[in-house]
């Protein structure tokens, strides 16, 4: 495999060059999307057996929603541009959808508002920062999205309690399966000198 | 890893009524209907609109029983899941209990429901999956859903590595079986750890192809406009007439159910 991978840039002004998105960024954005798409498909299959190993204790499961996080943050990781957490979040639930879970089409609204709760911690450190609390915030952004926005749509009959339970259990499990796991991936990533056409890659903050 | 997509290939209904259908029309049904039965709370409606759409599916794609049983497989596990967490756990009048067990009214009908939810849009998903090309679906949704041209070839670039994504995972485990270490049995370890590794090394080709098909992508002027398409994909009146019967049946349906007294919203979960 060759190392030349200075992947064409147009002479743009820097402001463009730090929140535009080039043609690398969207093909990568989407390819990353797309794998982990098919991660979530897998994840999606073992939903039924999560549901009915927490079925004494319903709000458990959130530990296992962190899983359906990971792409995010990972594309918020990488690309390091303005949308790239719900676009890749959005496009991943999608492919796991177009490949057959029970969720349906619903995936698309869940893409969305789970995309945006890790988008808007990255717009907090103004695309600035990347560093591990970082990817765990946008984790924990992540999973306070599902679950606030799922004990509105679905566990309404809920008491309080585990209403809460819930938020706490997929905020643990955002910080961890959707936060730190995807960094370390990041890091590897930039390790084996994939991402050298990206900031991700050239920093030292990773 | 075998893709769902591996077994249910667009050729399998290709050249049917609803593989002629234009695309995005396709896909904006598929939407409507998966979000009306959103709102839909008891296991009549969601019955009656299954075998509806399970007739005219059958109808339109011809599809071979066989592959029509293997698509049903996840839905059914999955509804059968929300069946039962539903009939068990729900408060409500008790038809049946053993121990800490009790199966409630209430719970069987709003655990149906949702089971025959899931099979509504799954049955909906099967026939758009089995009859749309993923090619025609992004060219259709560039040229009538004002899809850009850089996200349309960025997506289809996605498409592309998802087909070959079962292949690409072989051929990661069997550099695996050749290099790393085996177990002293000599088999090839398989557990969490093994598959987090191909996974990772997955991650990396993913991106490394991606960046190649970025600078193929530059190179032949993505991103240049105007852009011209080179296969148009049609639009018709009939993809407007399928709409608009694919509407009429399912607010006739829902109609006649709120006329029989059959119909529940969101106050079923609360009754």
């Amino acid at each position: 495999m060759s190392t030349v991978s200075n992947a064409p840039t147009t002479p743009t002004p820097a402001r463009k060059q730090r929140y535009g998105w080039r043609v690398v960024d969207i093909v990568v954005a989407s390819v990353v999307a797309v794998a982990v798409g098919v991660i979530f498909w897998a994840w999606s299959a073992a939903w039924p057996l999560i549901e009915g190993l927490t079925v004494a204790f319903p709000p458990a499961a959130g530990l296992y929603t962190g899983g359906w996080l990971m792409a995010g943050v990972l594309g918020g990781l990488i690309i390091r541009k303005p949308g790239a957490a719900i676009y890749c979040e959005m496009l991943a639930a999608i492919v796991s959808g177009l490949l057959g879970t029970s969720f349906g089409m619903s995936v698309l609204v869940s893409g969305l508002i789970q995309g945006l709760g890790a988008e808007v911690i990255f717009l907090l450190f103004l695309y600035r920062k990347f560093n591990v609390m970082v990817a765990m915030l946008a984790g924990l952004g992540a999973g306070l999205a599902l679950s606030i926005s799922e004990n509105i749509l679905y566990n309404m009959l809920w008491a309080p309690e585990w209403q809460l339970a819930y938020v706490v259990c997929a905020a643990v499990s955002g910080m961890v399966i959707a936060g730190l796991l995807p960094w370390l991936a990041v890091k590897g990533l930039a390790r084996t000198g994939v991402l050298s056409s990206f900031a991700a890659g050239r920093t030292a903050d990773v | 890893m075998t893709a769902k997509s591996a077994e249910l290939p667009a050729s399998f209904a290709s050249g049917s009524v609803l593989a002629r259908r234009n695309p995005t029309v396709k896909l904006a049904l598929l939407f409507v209907v998966s979000l009306a039965m959103v709102f839909i709370f008891d296991p009549v409606t969601p019955a009656v609109l299954y075998v509806v759409a399970l007739a005219a599916v059958v109808a339109s794609t011809r599809l071979p029983l066989r592959t029509l049983a293997l698509g049903h497989v996840p839905f059914l596990a999955f509804g059968l899941g929300i069946l039962m967490v539903n009939a068990l756990s729900r408060p409500g009048y008790i038809l049946w209990d053993a121990g800490p067990l009790r199966i409630t009214a209430e719970g069987l009908s709003v655990g149906g429901s949702l089971a025959l939810r899931t099979l509504v849009i799954g049955i909906l998903a099967i026939g758009f999956i089995a009859s749309t090309d993923g090619v025609a679906l992004m060219g259709s949704l560039h040229q009538h859903a004002r899809l850009g041209s850089r996200i349309t070839y960025a997506v289809l670039a996605g498409y592309r590595m998802l087909q070959e994504m079962p292949r690409e995972w072989q051929t990661i485990r069997q550099a695996h079986a050749v290099r790393a270490q085996l177990r002293p049995d000599g088999s090839l370890p398989s557990g969490l750890a093994a598959y987090g590794r191909a996974a990772f090394a997955l991650l990396v080709v993913s991106v490394r192809k991606g960046e190649r098909m970025a600078q193929s992508l530059e190179s032949r002027g993505l991103g240049l406009t105007p852009r011209t398409t080179w296969r148009k994909i049609p639009l018709t009146r009939t993809d407007w007439l399928m709409a608009a019967a694919v509407l009429a049946v399912l607010g006739g349906i829902v109609y006649a159910s709120h006329v029989l007294g059959f119909l529940e919203g969101y106050d079923a979960l609360f009754s």
